[in-house]
C-alpha cells in the first residue's frame, strides 16, 4: 500500500485517480498487472474502430463503442480519458457531433499518457 | 452461487470477475446480450446475473424482460450495470423487472453487499417455494405439488408414444383408529415412519423442484408425495405397465409387514392401493388420480391390505394383450414371422463359426417387431411352442444350405434359443431329431441355447433332455451366464459346452475394475469346466482387446455384426464360396463400423 502511495502524485499527473483505482482493485497488485495487460490489448483496435465510425459518420456505431471505453477507462480510473470518451458519446446523439474529432485526438493523447504511468508504476511496484 | 456476468468490456469483466471470485462466487462470463440469454435459460443456470445496460446483440434490459417473460423456475435475481443514474433510467430498468442495480465503475464492497443481499432473496424465495410445494411433517411432496408434476408427465406422455407412468394411491388402513387411539402426535410420527419406508421402494427423485426442461432431460425418477392425512400417491417414472404397477405395489406391502415403533409400543399396519396408468386413452392428470384412488376405494371395499388396478385400465391393457396373442396365433401362418441371424466370431482367427437364429415378427401395420414386446405372451400362452419348433427347422434348414456355400473345413454351426415352455413339453429331443433329419445336417452343427434358470428350475428334467440331445452330438450353450442362480457344483454335471457371458458383465468392461475382473473369472471358470466362453454384446474396440486379453473365444455383437436377414448372409456366403468366411472380408462393406477397427482393416 505504501509503494502505491509515493506514487500517487505521479498518477494524478497523468488523470489517473489513484486511491479510487487502489480501492477498487482491493491493492492487489497482480490484479492490477492484468487489467493494465487486458487494456493494452483490447484498447488499440477499438479506439481504431472507433475512428473508422467518426469518419464514416456512423452514430450507432461511435455511440456504442465509445461506451465500451467509457467502461474501460472509468474500470481504470483513467479520468481524464473516460470523461473525453463519455463526450464522445454525447456527441454521438448530435446530428453534428461537434467537435468529435478533437475529442477524440485527445483521447488518444489522454490514454498513452496514463497508460505510461500506470505500467511504469505497475513494473515499480512489482521490482 | 453461480453468477452470470454479462458485459462487453473486458476490462470491467476481468475485474468483477476477479472480485466475485474472491468472495466465492462461481462465475461465468459472456460478451453479449443473446448469451447471457442463452446461459440464463439453459436449465441448471445461474440463480444471479450482473448485466450490463448496453451490450452488444441484446441490451441487459430486454435480457431482463426476457428472462421475467420465461415461466421457468427457479427465479432469477437480475442486477443491472449502468452509468446512467437519472430516476428514469433506473425507473425503466425496474420495470423491464430488475431487482437491483449498480453504478460502474463498481466498488467491490457494493457490489459484494448486493450480491448477498440477493442471495438472501432467493434463499427466503426458494424457503418458501419449498414450504409451498411440500408436506411439513413428512418434507414429502403435496397434492398441488405432486399435481403439477403429474401433469408434465401426462404432458410428455401425449408427446412421447415410449414413454408411460403409472399411478400408486396407498391409503393407511385403519389410520383413524390409531390417531384416536394413540393420540395425533403418534399418528404423525407413523406417517413420517411410512413415508420413509414408502422412499425405500422407489427410484428417488434427485431434484427436489423439476422444470419441464429438467423432465426432458432427465433419466427416471419417481415421486412419493403425501396427498391427506393417511394418503399417498406414488409417480412412478417410465414405468410401462400395469405389471410394473403390481410389483411396486407387492413392495409397498412387504415393506409396511414389519412393525412400527411408536412410542416404545409396536404397531402393525397395511396399506390398500390402487393402480392407474397412462396408457390408453388418458388424457388428464385428474383422470388418472380419479382412476387410482378408485381403485384404491375399490381394494378397500373388498377387505382392505391389497391392492386392486383401475379397471378401465385393466381392460385396456387386457384387451391388447389378447389383440397381440391372436395376432400372434395367426403369425406364423401368415408368414409374418422371420428369423434373423447374428454371426458368433472367433476371437482368435476372425472366422465366423456360428450363427444365433433371432426371431422377429413382421407385424402388418406396425413393422419389425422384437421378441421383447411379445416373448412374454408367446411364453405365458404357449404359442411358443410351435414358434420353437418352427424356428428350429427352419435354422436347421438354413444352416444345412449354408453350409454347402462354405468350405468343408469351416462348416458353421446354428445356436437357437430354447423356452422353458418346450421344456415342458418333453418332446424336446424328438423335435430336434426331426428338424436335423428334415435340414440333412449333422447334429454337430446345431447348438441349443438354455438359460441359467431354466437348467435350475427344472433340474431333474433338464440333466436328463440335455444329456440325451448331448449323446446325439448336439451341442448345449448356456445364455446369459452370471444374471441367474447357477448351482456351480449342478453345472459341472451337466453336458454343457458353451458358456455365454450375458452383455451386462461385456458393457462394464473398462468401466469398473470390478466389471473387468468378473468376466475374466467367469472365462476361467469356463475354461477350466472345460466349457468354450462367448462374450455377447461385444460394442467396443476395448471390449475386445479385453476379451482378447483374457482368452476369450469367441464374441458377438455390434462390433462384429448386427444379427441380419438370410438374405443378406447368403449373399455374403456366395461371394466368399470356396474361402475362409473371415469377418474382416464378409462384412467390412457391409458394416462401415468395422472398417475403424485395426484387426478388421
Amino acid at each position: 500500500v505504501n509503494q502505491f502511495k509515493q506514487t500517487e502524485a505521479t498518477w494524478n499527473d497523468a488523470g489517473i485517480d489513484l486511491s479510487n483505482l487502489l480501492a477498487r482493485v482491493e491493492y492487489d497488485h497482480e490484479l492490477l498487472s492484468d487489467l493494465l495487460l487486458v487494456f493494452t490489448q483490447e484498447f488499440p483496435p477499438a479506439y481504431r474502430l472507433l475512428k473508422e465510425a467518426a469518419e464514416r459518420r456512423d452514430q450507432t456505431q461511435i455511440q456504442i463503442i465509445a461506451h465500451t471505453l467509457k467502461g474501460m477507462l472509468a474500470s481504470l480510473s483513467f479520468v481524464r480519458a473516460a470523461t473525453l470518451a463519455a463526450r464522445i458519446e454525447r456527441s454521438s446523439h448530435e446530428p453534428a457531433m461537434e467537435g468529435i474529432e478533437e475529442y477524440l485526438q485527445r483521447l488518444e493523447v489522454e490514454t498513452a499518457a496514463a497508460q505510461i504511468s500506470l505500467t511504469q508504476v505497475c513494473e515499480g511496484v512489482l521490482t | 452461487v453461480k453468477v452470470l456476468l454479462a458485459t462487453d468490456d473486458a476490462v470491467s469483466r476481468t475485474l468483477l470477475r476477479r472480485t466475485l471470485e474472491r468472495s466465492g462466487f462461481d462465475v461465468q462470463c459472456v460478451a453479449d446480450g443473446c448469451s447471457a440469454s442463452d446461459v440464463l435459460l439453459a436449465p441448471d443456470g445461474p440463480r444471479i446475473a450482473l448485466l450490463d445496460w448496453m451490450l452488444p446483440g441484446q441490451d441487459g434490459l430486454a435480457v431482463c424482460r426476457q428472462v421475467r417473460a420465461s415461466a421457468a423456475y427457479p427465479y432469477i435475481y437480475l442486477i443491472l450495470l449502468t452509468s446512467r443514474e437519472t430516476t428514469a433510467d433506473i425507473v425503466t430498468g425496474f420495470d423491464a423487472g430488475v431487482d437491483d442495480y449498480l453504478t460502474k465503475p463498481c466498488n467491490p464492497g457494493e457490489l459484494i453487499a448486493r450480491l448477498r443481499v440477493g442471495e438472501r432473496a432467493l434463499h427466503l424465495q426458494d424457503s418458501l417455494k419449498h414450504e409451498a410445494q411440500h408436506d411439513p411433517l413428512t418434507g414429502l411432496p403435496n397434492r398441488s405439488f405432486f399435481v403439477q408434476r403429474l401433469e408434465m408427465s401426462v404432458t410428455r406422455a401425449r408427446a412421447q408414444d415410449s414413454y408411460q407412468f403409472t399411478l400408486l394411491f396407498v391409503d393407511i388402513d385403519r389410520f383413524k383408529m390409531i390417531n384416536d387411539s394413540l393420540g395425533h402426535l403418534a399418528g404423525d410420527q407413523l406417517m413420517n415412519n411410512v413415508a420413509q419406508r414408502l422412499l425405500q421402494v422407489v427410484r428417488r427423485e434427485a431434484q427436489p423442484i423439476e422444470t419441464e426442461e429438467r423432465r426432458r432431460q432427465g433419466s427416471a425418477r419417481d415421486v412419493v408425495a403425501r396427498i391427506g392425512g393417511d394418503e399417498f400417491v406414488i409417480l412412478l417414472d417410465n414405468f410401462a405397465d400395469l405389471d410394473d404397477g403390481v410389483r411396486v405395489a407387492e413392495r409397498i406391502r412387504k415393506e409396511l409387514q414389519s412393525p412400527f415403533l411408536i412410542d416404545t409400543q409396536q404397531l402393525f399396519i397395511t396399506a390398500s392401493i390402487g393402480i392407474s396408468t397412462s396408457e390408453g386413452s388418458t388424457t388428464e392428470a385428474s383422470e388418472i388420480l380419479r382412476g387410482a384412488d378408485a381403485a384404491m376405494y375399490k381394494a378397500k371395499e373388498l377387505g382392505k391390505a391389497q391392492y386392486q388396478i383401475d379397471k378401465s385400465k385393466g381392460k385396456e391393457a387386457a384387451v391388447g394383450k389378447l389383440r397381440m396373442e391372436c395376432d400372434l396365433r395367426h403369425a406364423l401362418e401368415r408368414k409374418e414371422l422371420e428369423i434373423f441371424y447374428q454371426p458368433l466370431v472367433s476371437l482368435s482367427n476372425r472366422q465366423i463359426v456360428s450363427f444365433e437364429a433371432l426371431l422377429r415378427w413382421r407385424r402388418p401395420n406396425l413393422g419389425l417387431e422384437y421378441p421383447g414386446s411379445f416373448m412374454h405372451i408367446a411364453e405365458e400362452t404357449a404359442i411358443i411352442v410351435p414358434i420353437g419348433t418352427w424356428i428350429l427347422n427352419e435354422a436347421c434348414r438354413q444352416m444345412a444350405e449354408w453350409n454347402t456355400l462354405v468350405d468343408p473345413e469351416h462348416q458353421m454351426t446354428m445356436c437357437v434359443n430354447i423356452s422353458p415352455r418346450q421344456f415342458e413339453e418333453g418332446l424336446l429331443v424328438k423335435r430336434a431329431q426331426d428338424a436335423l433329419w428334415q435340414a440333412g445336417l449333422e447334429a454337430r452343427f446345431l447348438e441349443l441355447e438354455v438359460t441359467e434358470n431354466l437348467t435350475m428350475q427344472e433340474a431333474g428334467r433338464a440333466t436328463q433332455m440335455l444329456s440325451e440331445l448331448s449323446d446325439l452330438g448336439i451341442s448345449i450353450s448356456l445364455d446369459d451366464f452370471g444374471t441367474g442362480y447357477s448351482s456351480l457344483s449342478y453345472l459341472r454335471r451337466l453336458p454343457i459346452r458353451t458358456l455365454k457371458i450375458d452383455r451386462s458383465f461385456i458393457a462394464e468392461i473398462g468401466l469398473s475394475k470390478e466389471g473387468s475382473s468378473i468376466v475374466a473369472t467367469i472365462v476361467d471358470l469356463g475354461h477350466n469346466l472345460g466349457m468354450r466362453v462367448i462374450a455377447e454384446g461385444v460394442e467396443t474396440t476395448a471390449q475386445l482387446a479385453f476379451l482378447q486379453s483374457v482368452h476369450c473365444d469367441f464374441g458377438q455383437g455390434y462390433l462384429f455384426s448386427p444379427a441380419v436377414n438370410a438374405e443378406t448372409i447368403t449373399r455374403i456366403l456366395r461371394h466368399d464360396s470356396g474361402n475362409d468366411v473371415v469377418i474382416a472380408e464378409a462384412y467390412e462393406p457391409l458394416f462401415p463400423v468395422a472398417t475403424t477397427i485395426p484387426w478388421m482393416c
